[in-house]
């Protein structure tokens, strides 16, 4: 089920709310309902995917319990290999078997074996990606006694379950709404509810309003790469670097909203990030959750920045070639990482041997083009595309020559301008504290219903995907 | 600390600006007093459900796209299905055979097919039209005439076979149509029409409308029909035909937005529809057993349209499924399916499409001449 739905707003949502508020005396049924209304949610596309979900969350629960319970230290990593291995070997055979399969056979077929392996047509599981980390977390605390297990199997299923994050995160580790599941039994908090509405209509609003908007100028200049020359080439580029950001942006808020309304706080996933003023900085504010994620769960056990300085840069780019291969099966994504570890690399240096502060204006205008420029690989559906993107953005297709205003107009710059502006100047939904009055209430409303509106051209979320 | 929202400066401009008057001040304070949680999400929550409400009451007393029960205005675009049952009432009688498909066989002329098969037939193409129509249309024939047809002619586009798009709300919208096939709308289809209601393009279309109905100017412009149906459902192309004529057509356009249209369309596409196939295996057999002869045919697509679909989409693909699965049909039915589908099967000329999919009439006898070749004995040889 989408967030941006009929089905989901008219129905779903205001079903679950009342239901949600009206069992606050009844803190087991309660997450019972929880747990089964996100099945259902989760359901709504494949149901048959509920079942991995389950299996996942049993295996979890159960090695959970059993790292708590055990008294060595080698019983305790044999239960961790189990969870990684469960929810690591899920995540392979779903999503990386294709990739692994036609690799390979492109391989074999260079060295002159024909192909030799059949190329499996497996459906990815929406969320897989984003459940099997959470799930993972929660072994990984356990086991380094971070947290205690979860007080019961239906509160880690909650946890695991809840329907807010449940597809495209926040990534939300137990440790962040463990206290939040033990207060189960509280009367809603109308203040909360408030900045639910907010951050839940704020992310409708850039999702719909603007996301989808510039994805109109992306998505039809993407369909023909090889038509792309410089002024298309880099409108495309622009356009999709707004709507990822707002497209993902705009569904953590939802989520966030949403978290709100059932009286959870969930962690911040966004902080302005075009507005980084280094790629390091980029990162800090970028999917802040998956960052955080890599560097407590990767980064730091592959030895961080403790044994000098060329053993952190290693650590950098095998974190961030894994980064990017977690985003999706392909050569792009793994070639995205790279990128961004190299970045990160540069960054390293340049700040320890060279170390100039440029103005802020500069420094941000400079990381906006990196990321960018990394934007063509995440985007590209191969390598072929992202070498014709590249070459059209460096000019080496040619130059339009009869660009007009109509043209640019054409090409949704008036569009992808004021995303730009938007996303450079305005206040971060976190920062800015709305005035809860009569006016913000209309405008707010007028708003959502504009949103709901525009659902009858119905879009996925593009993080889905990963 | 988060920056305090007085320091907002459009905020303090406006502040400035409603200190100026008595009523924008009396106004501006008002919006602008904080409300207690509680009655600030209440309030949100109205305000939008009683937007909402107008928004869908609005669309369904305008209903511009004759999808719901009311009638207070003239819709705001044509409605074949309507057009065509009203059309056909007035000749049910002397009609023997009918010609089903979507908008790309409304150029099939009856006359040219009476000269060929010595039978009278109907055109009953309709926009979008999909198997669930033509299993509406043919029940509707027999609820009207009594009997099943002597010949049906049906015209198949691939992207009629598509397993994501729902059923068109127009035929939902045609009692005399819904009422033969209502059983077989799931219910989730329904509910999409019902959704349909707080969409932003039919309340966009919905302004338009009234405005049609209220401005002189506007209403003047929508007598002037670009398209009109003859007496035997053929479609007459008014504006693209004088304009054609002029030589100020713009035809790359034309092949542009077909194109457009259909990239999205085998975009989101992911196999043919099983229970669209089961549609019309139900209509070819059904007509089979009562003595009427089917013949099955696949639709065809401009040369440059069909290189862009080939290119860019899995249309091959889905072409390739389709052409096996109605060969497989006609096969098991008995009936005959004869593959239109590109120029060089019935000698076409590319010149004569209106658009990147809507042939015009020498083509259409060009392929009518393929399906019922002249010799009365070649005419099943074709198999």
């Amino acid at each position: 089920m989408l967030f941006n739905s009929y089905v989901f707003i008219l129905l779903f949502l205001p079903l679950v709310l009342i239901a949600w508020w009206s069992l606050a005396h009844w803190p087991q049924v309660r997450l019972c309902f929880l747990v089964g209304s996100s099945y259902i949610f989760y359901g709504w596309w494949h149901w048959e995917f509920t079942l991995l979900l389950l299996a996942s969350t049993l295996v979890d629960y159960y090695v959970g319990i059993g790292i708590h319970r055990s008294r060595t230290t080698y019983a305790k990593r044999w239960l961790l290999s189990l969870s990684l291995v469960s929810n690591l070997g899920m995540l392979a055979y779903f999503k990386y078997c294709g990739f692994f399969a036609e690799s390979m056979n492109q391989l074999l077929d260079a060295l002159r074996f024909g192909t030799v392996m059949n190329v499996p047509e497996i459906i990815l599981p929406v969320g897989i990606s984003f459940y099997t980390f959470q799930t993972l977390t929660y072994s990984i605390d356990l086991y380094r006694g971070q947290v205690k297990p979860a007080r019961s199997f239906l509160h880690f299923a909650a946890y695991v379950s809840m329907f807010p994050q449940l597809i495209a995160g926040p990534i939300v580790r137990y440790s962040d709404v463990e206290n939040q599941m033990q207060e189960l039994g509280k009367s809603p908090d109308w203040n909360q509810q408030c900045h639910g509405l907010w951050f839940f209509v704020v992310g409708m609003s850039q999702k719909i309003l603007i996301a989808d908007s510039v994805a109109k100028v992306a998505t039809p200049l993407l369909a023909t790469p090889e038509a792309l020359q410089f002024v298309t080439g880099w409108s495309a580029l622009l356009a999709y670097t707004m709507q990822l950001y707002f497209d993902f942006a705009g569904y953590s808020n939802m989520a966030i909203g949403l978290g709100m309304m059932l009286g959870f706080s969930f962690p911040q996933n966004f902080d302005s990030p075009y507005q980084a003023t280094s790629i390091q900085n980029f990162w800090r504010r970028w999917h802040m959750t998956l960052s955080s994620f890599l560097r407590d769960y990767l980064y730091i056990p592959l030895g961080g920045n403790r044994f000098g300085k060329l053993i952190s840069y290693r650590n950098l780019i095998v974190v961030m070639f894994l980064g990017g291969f977690w985003h999706g099966a392909g050569w792009t994504f793994i070639l995205w990482g790279l990128l961004h570890g190299c970045l990160l690399v540069l960054n390293g240096l340049y700040r320890e041997h060279i170390g100039i502060v440029f103005p802020r204006p500069i420094a941000i205008a400079f990381t906006f083009l990196c990321v960018m420029l990394g934007w063509v690989l995440f985007r590209s559906t191969d390598l072929n595309m992202a070498m014709l993107w590249y070459r059209a953005i460096l000019g080496l297709n040619g130059i339009e020559r009869d660009l007009s205003f109509g043209t640019l107009a054409t090409l949704g710059f008036g569009t992808t301008v004021f995303a730009s502006l938007f996303c450079w100047f305005a206040p971060n939904t976190w920062n800015y504290r709305p005035k809860f009055s009569l006016g913000t209430a209309i405008v707010l409303s007028l708003v959502f219903v504009l949103c709901v509106m525009r659902f009858d051209a119905e879009s996925p979320f593009l993080y889905f995907q990963f | 600390m988060p920056p305090e929202n007085a320091a907002f400066v459009p905020i303090r401009i406006c502040n400035m600006l409603a200190d100026r008057t008595c009523f924008s001040h009396m106004l501006w304070h008002r919006f602008h007093t904080p409300l207690q949680p509680k009655p600030f999400a209440i309030a949100v929550v109205s305000i939008a459900l009683l937007c909402l409400l107008c928004v869908a009451a609005l669309n369904w007393l305008v209903n511009p796209y004759r999808q719901y029960s009311s009638h207070l205005l003239a819709p705001l675009i044509r409605d074949s299905r309507s057009e065509k049952v009203a059309l056909f009432e007035l000749q049910h009688s002397t009609t023997e055979g009918l010609i089903l498909g979507s908008s790309r066989t409304m150029k099939f002329e009856p006359s040219y097919l009476h000269a060929r098969t010595n039978l009278r037939y109907f055109n009953f193409g309709v926009n979008h039209g999909r198997p669930e129509d033509f299993l509406a249309i043919v029940q509707f024939y027999k609820n009207s005439t009594g009997h099943f047809p002597k010949s049906v002619l049906i015209g198949v586009d691939v992207a009629s076979l598509n397993d994501v798009v729902p059923n068109d709300a127009r035929l939902v919208a045609e009692p005399k149509l819904y009422s033969c096939v209502r059983n077989k709308i799931p219910w989730a289809e329904e509910y999409d029409r019902l959704s349909q209601l707080f969409s932003y393009q039919q309340f966009v279309s919905s302004i338009k409308s009234l405005r049609n109905c209220f401005v002189a100017n506007a209403s003047e412009a929508v007598k002037k029909p670009m398209e009109i149906y003859d007496p035997d459902g053929v479609i007459q192309y008014l504006k693209r035909q004088a304009e054609r004529k002029e030589g100020k057509y713009d035809f790359e356009k034309a092949i542009q937005h077909d194109q457009k249209e259909l990239m999205s369309v085998f975009g989101n596409m992911t196999k043919l529809s099983q229970r669209r196939l089961g549609y019309l295996k139900e209509v070819v057999s059904q007509c089979e057993q009562q003595g009427c002869q089917v013949t099955l045919f696949l639709t065809a697509h401009h040369p440059t349209l069909r290189s862009t679909l080939s290119r860019k989409t899995d249309f091959e693909h889905f072409e390739r499924d389709a052409k096996i699965t109605l060969q497989r049909i006609a096969d098991e039915c008995q009936a005959r399916f004869v593959d239109l589908s590109t120029l060089d099967t019935f000698d076409g000329d590319p010149n004569e499409f209106v658009d990147g999919i809507h042939p015009l009439e020498p083509n259409t006898r060009l392929m009518i001449d393929r399906l019922f070749p002249k010799s009365p004995e070649a005419q099943y040889a074709i198999q």
